[in-house]
This record gives structure tokens, C-alpha cells and sequence, in this order.
């Protein structure tokens, strides 16, 4: 118990101890975000002197059924798999979308310690402790939370769409 | 998480989904219209696979 009375931390403003924890989760989001755009631009695309982008793109391969009609010595129709190549650009076979936070969870309890007149606005701030046990008969604010975030951003779909839109097979003789 | 991945066939433009770590594996994945199938080109597969691999470390980063 004393040691727990040690680790108490001073009260703090409950407007941060709600979004600090929201913020963290947003900066680091940010940062795969950045990270994800360096990948595409450097993995999935070649820069020319003239700083113009190129997709890099992959071969596919397409398989086929083809039937050949029987001819008067063989009556019966033969099938053939025909293979066909087509190139695709890399960006749109790479799982792009799968680098977001998906989900933050809050889940603590503020003990409310003090209520002052607001600096800037003159709104009353709350001040508060956050603890990790439930708080038995003090003032508290119980805080639960749940954000989620998970498509790529529209604009990257659309590159992604407008690139697998322009896919052209090219058969081999 | 999964994400939901899908290319246009060639041959008849609906969506056939596909997984890209089973595509690396060479996995063939049939057209729900046209029953075609489609799968990486040999050639192409140290390409897709080193992408995936930096996709991956970047991930593992966060
Ligand atoms: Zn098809």
C-alpha cells in the first residue's frame, strides 16, 4: 500500500489525461502513415532524373481454357490451358491498407481532486488522477473509449483503382 | 488485421480477391465470373516478395 502511495502522480488536467493517450495513438499513426507513403514511393515506383514517378510493374501470369473443335478424324473437342501474360503495377498487389491503428481502448477512472476557473477561457478545469483500480467513495469521472480508424486514405484507393483499371494482357504467341 | 485485396480480371473485368502472402506462394486465384485463373509470374515473384518483406519490417516497426 505505501509503495502504491509513492507512485502517485500529481494531479494533472482531466482535457490531457483524456487526450494525451488519443494524441500518442495519432502521432504514431501519422508516423506509419509517412512511412507508408516513403515505402510506396520508393518500393513500388522508379524516379527519373526529371523527378517523374514510374510504377514499377509485375508480370502476371493467366490461365486459360481453350477448346479446339474436333476435326474428322478425331471428332472429340479438345481443351487446351493457354497461358497469357499481363503486367500489373506492384502497388496493386502490395497489402497497403493493412498499416493504421486499427483500434485504441481507454479504459481508467479519473479521481476528481479539484475544480479551478480555466486560464484561457474561463471555463472551469477538472483535475484529476487517473488510477488503474476502480476508486470507492471519491469523485471520480469513468472513462471508456474505443476509436477505430481503418481505410487507406481515398486518394491512394484511387491511384491504386486507376492503376489496376489500366491492366492489358498481352498474349504470347 | 486481413486486408481485403482484389485485381480486375483481365478477361471479363469482375474482381477476383486475392491474398499477395498466397500469391508469393504461388497460388492461383480463380475468376468468380469467367473461371479464368491468375498467379504471379516466376520472374516476378523476388520483386513482389522483397516488397512484402519491407511492407513487413515497416510494420513490425510501429
Ligand atoms: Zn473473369
Amino acid at each position: 500500500m505505501e509503495e502504491k502511495e509513492q507512485l502517485q502522480i500529481s494531479p494533472q488536467k482531466i482535457s490531457g489525461l483524456i487526450t494525451e493517450p488519443l494524441i500518442a495513438a495519432i502521432a504514431a499513426n501519422n508516423k506509419m502513415a509517412l512511412a507508408q507513403t516513403n515505402f510506396m514511393l520508393e518500393t513500388c515506383f522508379t524516379k527519373n532524373d526529371s523527378g517523374q514517378y514510374k510504377p514499377i510493374m509485375v508480370e502476371m501470369a493467366l490461365n486459360r481454357p481453350v477448346a479446339t473443335p474436333g476435326t474428322v478424324e478425331n471428332p472429340e473437342p479438345t481443351i487446351q490451358s493457354v497461358v497469357t501474360t499481363f503486367s500489373i503495377p506492384l502497388l496493386s498487389i502490395i497489402p497497403l491498407n493493412s498499416l493504421t491503428i486499427t483500434e485504441v481502448k481507454l479504459n481508467f477512472d479519473i479521481e476528481v481532486l479539484s475544480v479551478k476557473d480555466g486560464e484561457d477561457n474561463g471555463l472551469p478545469e477538472i483535475y484529476g488522477k487517473v488510477s488503474s483500480e476502480k476508486i470507492v467513495g471519491k469523485p471520480i469521472i469513468s472513462y471508456a473509449m474505443h476509436a477505430t480508424q481503418m481505410s487507406l486514405p481515398k486518394g491512394v484507393n484511387i491511384v491504386i483503382e486507376a492503376f489496376s483499371q489500366s491492366i492489358q494482357p498481352i498474349t504470347i504467341p | 488485421m486481413k486486408v481485403e485485396q482484389q485485381i480486375p480480371c483481365p478477361v471479363c473485368v469482375t474482381m477476383i480477391p486475392f491474398d499477395a502472402s498466397q500469391l508469393l506462394l504461388g497460388v492461383n486465384f480463380e475468376c468468380p465470373n469467367c473461371h479464368v485463373s491468375i498467379g504471379l509470374a516466376a520472374d516476378s515473384k523476388p520483386i513482389v516478395e522483397k516488397a512484402v518483406k519491407k511492407l513487413d519490417d515497416i510494420k513490425n516497426t510501429k
